[in-house]
């Protein structure tokens, strides 16, 4: 099956399709770009439902597209899919049409430009996570970075913008240049930067801790943990409502797969020896986000500080080291990509209608626009995790695999959770009910654009809340091949880690088992 | 070698088309020797067949882009394309010359155009400043390098490159090698190529002159007396590489320290592209201090890359009027909100902008990573990791730019030209190389075949 070369041609064709349309046409622009959006969403889907990982058994991975490119360097251009990329992959192109709809009227002027750097973040993304060599990650990687960094500089709603485009596109650039040490590096001492080359290089020790701090740095931003996570909040709040959709819903979500595909992979003994440390980073972002959503008093500032704790549950459960931990990131990620875009859009309606995101002039909603109160309530229920929302499997899945590495932290953990209740109700309370505000003075619930914007995410929110294990499925082979490599590899010097890790690795079934479970909530 | 026949005095622009034919003739001949077609004439050499025709084509897409500026604008008199075709052909000749006599009179030869070219515009007091200034300073460094030649011959009685290689590398162990000659020639140098110790004429002579001279002496003067210094450290200080070779990096480091420092302070147009020149000279010496093949061809990868986002940049630039006066942009917040008025102008200056930043998926991110490929495998890991910091920090003055570009409300100016068709030509081009390194890569390809 040839995956990437259809979708590559797909994901290029709005380019020379929307350039060739007048700028100012806009009532043919518009529906042009959402008809461009929708075919690479159907080609990954269906690739979804076709791939099957396990027979192909290339390491678990289906090369599918690969060509001669920089030679010389012995640096292929080689994307390829596991589970794993193909589910975000799905992410990314899902969330371009709901970017485009949710910019349809708020985009006031340079349409065409801005629908131009939605698809160019959509490539981008694409080449992200089917990157299967070191250089090619990191270049999509960083060049994400260039159209989020227009989209908030140019669309942002306030002069403040281009401070918290400076801020982003600074600490994401200096992050990610500590990668580009450790790739050089890596490309010096081993003549390639391709994964299944890097696999199999065992470093020393020193060495392996110092690579997976660069890297660690890299990502750590991108997610972010607390120390780097100060350009996060300002850049959500200064974006336009796609903009925050893109960040939240897939751009927070590199770093997590940066950590899963090869900070984990490649430096097994140095993640094994440093989860402590990743743990109370986590532990002291869960916290820390928790409370300071709570006296927000910015709409989507909120939000963001609570994407920030919920994007650290998932570092908490890819360092756990169990399949219960990281099977459960990474389906946080993705119910995280789905909960946060919809929180953002539901802020997003409320501003095209009244200018604002401060919480005091809000009050009442649920009188006024009965539909977006319901649909919102659901959304803030999967925000706090509730049973039978999607949110709710992932979260226990990762306390299920710090409960076994680290006792004391989940008990930590737990008290997030506890927190993201009281925020997420506190927020819902202060938004929808009590009396009407003042400042609400004319009002409409969604029109339908806004509805077929919403409705889709509260129903996949709902429908994976209680039948999780199509989601969970992808991720087995990937998570299982991952847990038996690190066995392998970790053995040679660590001896106790080793016992530990082959537990698991012989329990890999035991996922499996957990999905059943879960699916029974 | 070039066709400088067409020299006849009168009409500016029927000059600047002979140039024009001139050069493409000499640009196929060159082409010619490198496939290997009609090999003729001495001293071919791979590197210096790779310099020269950057330098060529480098030269006849910079004369192209001037052309439409010898039919508008007065203050050019005909002396401009035949200047800049002297200069372009003493340079050619500076990439392949065998004799330090030949090597002096060349160097010379074009840093007197370039004297010229820095004066050009007679009626301005600042052009004439900066003529003066390089002439004063210029003359300095050359008397140093003949000081350095003159010594040289002392000391061994012979001029020719190849001899000194051999003397060098047989050097008889009681007596040192000449190292303070070297270094006065070094010196020299390093001041044409305006590296940190030596690089206080540039803001201001670039700043002075017209844009035109600037982006020759930016582009193609810079371009020459590098593959000049790739000459001499190939051949003549190979021996003594481990000498002089630290002497390269803390230059280089040097210029690119001073140089991010000293563009964050910038607010005027050229000055800013003085010191952005002195940082890229700086990571172009870097890659040379590095050493060895992969240092020479991090060295000439740069260059390529430098020459094809700087033509773009000067070509963008030199074809930005502001609407009320019909002046060039002064000072960078003159280029004022670009993309309100000209989108496409606004999106080739950003990506080369972001090129010469070194942000990841174009051009100019490719050749940061070979300079750093060639200095970590070289052993200078503390050196890249500083070279990955400062490139942060010239990213700041770079976006900052963008901001401006992108960004800011329109202030006074509203710039709206529509691109001489000339220009068009220029930047296209090199705006699609630049955005993907993809095509790139192509270029680069052949180059281990250039340098054999």
């Amino acid at each position: 099956m040839d995956f990437f070369f259809p979708l590559l041609f797909l994901a290029l064709l709005p380019f020379p399709l929307l350039l060739a349309v007048p700028a100012h046409r806009l009532r043919v622009l518009r529906p042009l770009a959402l008809w461009c959006s929708l075919p690479p969403f159907f080609w990954s889907l269906g690739g979804a439902f076709l791939f099957d990982p396990v027979s192909s058994l290339k390491g678990g991975w289906v090369e599918v597209a690969s060509l001669g490119w920089l030679s010389s360097f012995q640096i292929p251009y080689v994307l390829a899919l596991d589970g794993v990329s193909l589910a975000f992959i799905v992410l990314s192109t899902f969330l371009t049409p709901i970017c485009i709809l949710a910019s349809w009227e708020s985009i006031r002027y340079r349409q065409r430009t801005f629908l131009l750097l939605l698809f160019a973040v959509q490539l981008c993304l694409i080449h992200a996570f089917g990157a299967r060599d070191l250089l090619l990650f990191y270049l999509s990687f960083e060049a994400v970075v260039i159209p989020v960094f227009i989209i908030i500089g140019l669309w942002g709603s306030r002069l403040r913008r281009i401070g918290a485009a400076f801020r982003f596109f600074l600490y994401t650039i200096v992050g990610s240049l500590l990668m580009l040490v450790a790739l050089v590096y890596l490309y010096l001492t081993t003549g390639s930067l391709h994964l299944s080359v890097l696999d199999g290089v065992s470093l020393d020790p020193t060495r392996e801790f110092l690579l997976w701090f660069a890297l660690f740095a890299s990502f750590a931003t991108k997610i972010p943990m607390v120390p780097l996570h100060v350009w996060l909040p300002e850049a959500h709040v200064e974006a336009p409502t796609a903009g925050s959709v893109l960040l939240a819903g897939i751009l927070l979500k590199l770093g997590g797969y940066g950590f899963f595909r090869f900070s984990l992979p490649l430096f097994p003994q140095a993640s094994c020896r440093l989860a402590p440390l990743v743990f109370m980073l986590s532990l002291l972002a869960i916290l820390y986000s928790s409370l300071a959503t709570l006296v927000q008093v910015d709409l989507k500032k909120a939000i963001a500080y609570s994407s920030v704790a919920h994007m650290n549950y998932a570092t908490l459960g890819l360092f756990s080291g169990t399949s219960e931990g990281l099977g459960g990131a990474l389906v946080l990620m993705v119910s995280h990509g789905l909960v946060s875009s919809g929180l953002f859009l539901a802020v997003g309606f409320l501003y095209d209608r009244y200018g604002s995101r401060l919480l005091r002039y809000y009050g009442g909603l649920a009188q006024l626009m009965p539909v977006y109160a319901g649909l919102l309530l659901v959304l803030f229920l999967a925000n706090l995790s509730l049973p039978g929302t999607l949110s709710f499997v992932p979260e226990f899945l990762v306390l299920l695999g710090a409960f076994g590495a680290n006792t004391f932290v989940a008990l930590g953990a737990t008290f997030g959770v506890i927190f993201s209740a009281a925020y997420s109700i506190w927020l819902y309370n202060r938004l929808c009910f009590g009396p009407v505000s003042s400042a609400l003075s004319a009002y409409s619930d969604l029109n339908g654009r806004e509805l077929s914007l919403l409705v889709p995410l509260v129903v996949l929110v709902l429908v994976f809340g209680v039948f999780p294990a199509p989601l969970l499925a992808p991720f087995q082979f990937p998570l299982s091949l991952l847990l038996l490599d690190a066995h392998g590899s970790v053995s040679l010097g660590f001896a106790f880690v080793a016992t530990r890790f082959f537990s698991i690795g012989c329990s890999a079934g035991t996922f499996g088992v957990g999905s059943s479970h879960q699916s029974a909530w | 070698m070039l066709a400088l026949a067409t020299s006849q005095p009168g009409n500016a622009s029927l000059l600047g088309w002979g140039g024009l034919l001139g050069l493409f003739l000499a640009l196929l001949l060159q082409l010619n020797r490198v496939a290997g077609v009609g090999v003729w004439g001495p001293g071919h050499d791979p590197v210096a067949s790779f310099f020269r025709l950057l330098l060529l084509g480098g030269g006849f897409l910079l004369l192209l882009a001037f052309q439409g500026l010898f039919r508008r604008d007065v203050a050019f008199p005909y002396e401009f394309p035949l200047l800049l075709l002297l200069a372009l052909a003493a340079y050619s000749l500076l990439a392949g010359c065998s004799n330090f006599l030949v090597l002096y009179l060349a160097l010379e030869l074009g840093s007197f155009c370039l004297y010229l070219l820095a004066a050009i515009r007679r009626s301005s007091l600042f052009s004439t400043e900066a003529g003066l200034k390089y002439f004063l300073l210029g003359g300095l460094s050359s008397a140093f390098l003949l000081l350095g030649l003159a010594l040289l011959y002392g000391l061994g009685g012979t001029l020719v490159l190849e001899d000194w290689a051999l003397l060098l590398a047989h050097w008889p162990a009681c007596y040192s090698p000449p190292y303070f000659p070297l270094a006065l020639l070094l010196f020299g140098l390093a001041f044409k190529l305006a590296l940190v110790p030596f690089h206080f004429w540039a803001p201001d002579v670039y700043d002075g002159a017209p844009l035109p001279s600037t982006a020759f002496f930016a582009v193609l003067a810079k371009l020459g007396v590098l593959a000049l210094s790739v000459r001499l450290l190939y051949t003549v200080f190979g021996a003594l590489a481990s000498n002089f070779l630290p002497l390269l990096l803390a230059m280089g480091t040097a210029s690119v320290v001073l140089g991010t420092l000293g563009a964050l302070a910038q607010r005027r147009l050229k000055r800013f592209l003085a010191y952005s020149a002195v940082v890229h000279g700086g990571w172009v010496v870097l890659a040379l201090g590095a050493g060895g093949p992969l240092g020479l061809f991090a060295a000439a990868g740069y260059s390529l890359v430098y020459l094809i986002i700087s033509l773009n940049l000067f070509g963008l630039l030199l074809s930005l009027r502001r609407r009320p006066d019909d002046n060039r942009p002064r000072v960078l917040d003159d280029l004022g909100p670009l993309f309100r008025t000209n989108p496409l102008l606004a999106a080739a200056l950003a990506a080369n902008l972001l090129s010469l930043a070194g942000v990841p998926p174009l051009a100019g991110f490719g050749a940061k990573l070979l300079v750093l490929l060639a200095l970590v495998s070289a052993g200078q890991w503390l050196l890249a990791g500083l070279l990955v910091l400062l490139a942060v920090v010239s990213t700041v003055y770079y976006i900052r730019l963008l901001r401006v570009l992108y960004f800011d409300r329109p202030l006074r100016w509203q710039l709206l030209r529509p691109l001489a068709p000339a220009n068009l030509l220029l930047v296209v081009p090199s705006t699609l190389a630049n955005l993907l390194l993809l095509p790139l890569s192509a270029v680069w390809l052949p180059l281990p075949l250039l340098l054999g």
